[in-house]
């Protein structure tokens, strides 16, 4: 299963049959226990695609990555970390998100991100060019 | 009818947490700044400012200019049972998530800022832009003499800002001043802001932190500065129906739009008087509608 936990995996099929309103009030129940959850904060990306609000998704889907390569504040939370499935899904993703937005760099650079399993260098460059995708106020 | 403007009333002397600083912050900054628009919308009616609570008559109403209102039910309280109706103009709340049940129940009509679809079926609720901050030029600079092609003055958020800035790069001349916070410390005063945006073609306009609106949207109006404007899921059709704005989901769209355009200075002309005749009509319809509500 691409997520450890039921309700998550709940929500993802019920993204990818198109059922939103149902998606949205699961994760919006789930919202003050798992607000900063990698994975809650993939689905959120996915939802946030199917309308249309794409910089919202790519923003969602950064957070996620970041989260899932930062330590504290998984461990703050007591989340585990995104499945192997999911990483891979969530550059994909990201990579479909930044050639639809026509961002050839942020492609190539995520593409090698992805190939070398090692985000560090991307979230590094991520603190300098989208200052905001930060996680201030949040550990 | 009297006006109390509460936004800055009783704030603390110092702030002694972050959500003190929030409170004196907001509180002054929508005292200063949203004073010129909220007032514009009022001109209709017949108003008296007052400062206190003193000398209120039990048969009279009285509209409320706040904030934060959630911090503020008291107050309300004390306020209902002193005059016969509130209209209460709320200002802020970006994300839709302040406590206001209480304090708009207590209301004859709330005009709040930062639309959202479920407050159109609220029938004592009327949505109005966030406006613009004051000091807005007298007069405008005609577009064949401004200086930049575009220009975009805030925080970087996201992706959003980020793809803007990316591309639009190679449009010259423009105008960028990145901050890190809103209202921060490198951003520029309000008469050098309003300079640079009314002496741009374009301003771009994306996406705020929460919500769709920004100032920058009414503050480029108020310039003649044509806003195009970051629009996800048609927010901007739904809250400002009819409107003539430029519009797009994704940034290149932008860069094309203004390197088509900008060398067809009379269709740049034709859609700036297009989009400043809407915005005048837009205007009036809203101080009418402030008018209609209060007669009522």
């Amino acid at each position: 299963m691409i997520f450890n936990n039921t309700e998550f995996n709940n929500v993802y099929n019920l993204i990818k049959k198109d059922e939103l309103n149902e998606a949205n009030k699961i994760l919006i129940k789930l919202r003050s226990s798992f607000v900063l959850h990698p994975d809650y904060l993939f689905l959120m990306s996915l939802l946030l695609i199917k309308s249309k609000r794409t910089y919202l998704a790519i923003d969602a889907a950064l957070l996620s990555l970041k989260v899932d390569n930062t330590e504290t504040v998984l461990k703050k939370h007591g989340y585990e970390n995104s499945s192997d499935e999911l990483i891979e899904e969530r550059y994909l993703f990201l990579i479909s998100m930044f050639k639809k937005i026509k961002n050839l760099e942020l492609v190539d650079i995520l593409e090698t991100t992805m190939k070398n399993k090692n985000p560090i260098s991307f979230l590094i460059y991520l603190e300098k060019i989208m200052p905001g995708i930060r996680l201030k106020n949040k550990l | 009818m009297k006006l109390l403007w509460n936004t800055n009333r009783n704030l603390p002397d110092i702030a002694t947490n972050i959500n003190e600083e929030r409170i004196i912050f907001w509180g002054n900054y929508h005292f200063k700044n949203s004073s010129p628009w909220i007032l514009n919308l009022l001109s209709r009616i017949q108003i008296e400012q007052i400062d206190s609570l003193k000398n209120l008559n039990k048969n009279e109403d009285i509209i409320v200019v706040d904030n934060l209102i959630g911090l503020k039910e008291s107050f309300y309280f004390e306020l209902s049972n002193k005059v016969k109706r509130i209209y209460l103009v709320h200002l802020g709340d970006e994300g839709g998530s302040e406590k206001k049940d209480l304090v708009y129940s207590l209301c004859e009509h709330v005009w709040r800022t930062f639309y959202l679809p479920n407050f159109r079926i609220i029938k004592n609720i009327s949505c109005i832009p966030i406006g613009y901050k004051s000091s807005v030029p007298k007069t405008k600079v005609d577009i064949s003499d401004k200086k930049y092609i575009w220009n975009f003055m805030g925080t970087t958020h996201g992706s959003s800002r980020y793809d803007l800035l990316n591309k639009h790069a190679d449009l010259n001349p423009h105008f960028t001043n990145l901050t890190g916070d809103f209202a921060g410390k490198n951003s520029l005063d309000t008469s050098e802001y309003y300079n640079v945006m009314n002496n741009s073609i374009f301003t771009l306009v994306p996406h705020g932190y929460f919500h769709p609106e920004t100032y920058r949207l009414y503050e480029s109006l108020e310039c003649g500065s044509i806003p195009i404007i970051e629009n996800p899921h048609n927010f901007f059709e739904d809250f400002l129906p009819n409107n003539p704005l430029p519009k797009i989901t994704s940034w290149v769209e932008s860069s094309d739009f203004i390197k088509n355009h900008i060398n067809r200075k009379d269709e740049l002309n034709k859609l700036s008087n297009k989009i400043n005749s809407w915005w005048i009509t837009h205007k009036e319809s809203l101080k009418k509608e402030f008018l209609r509500i209060n007669d009522i």
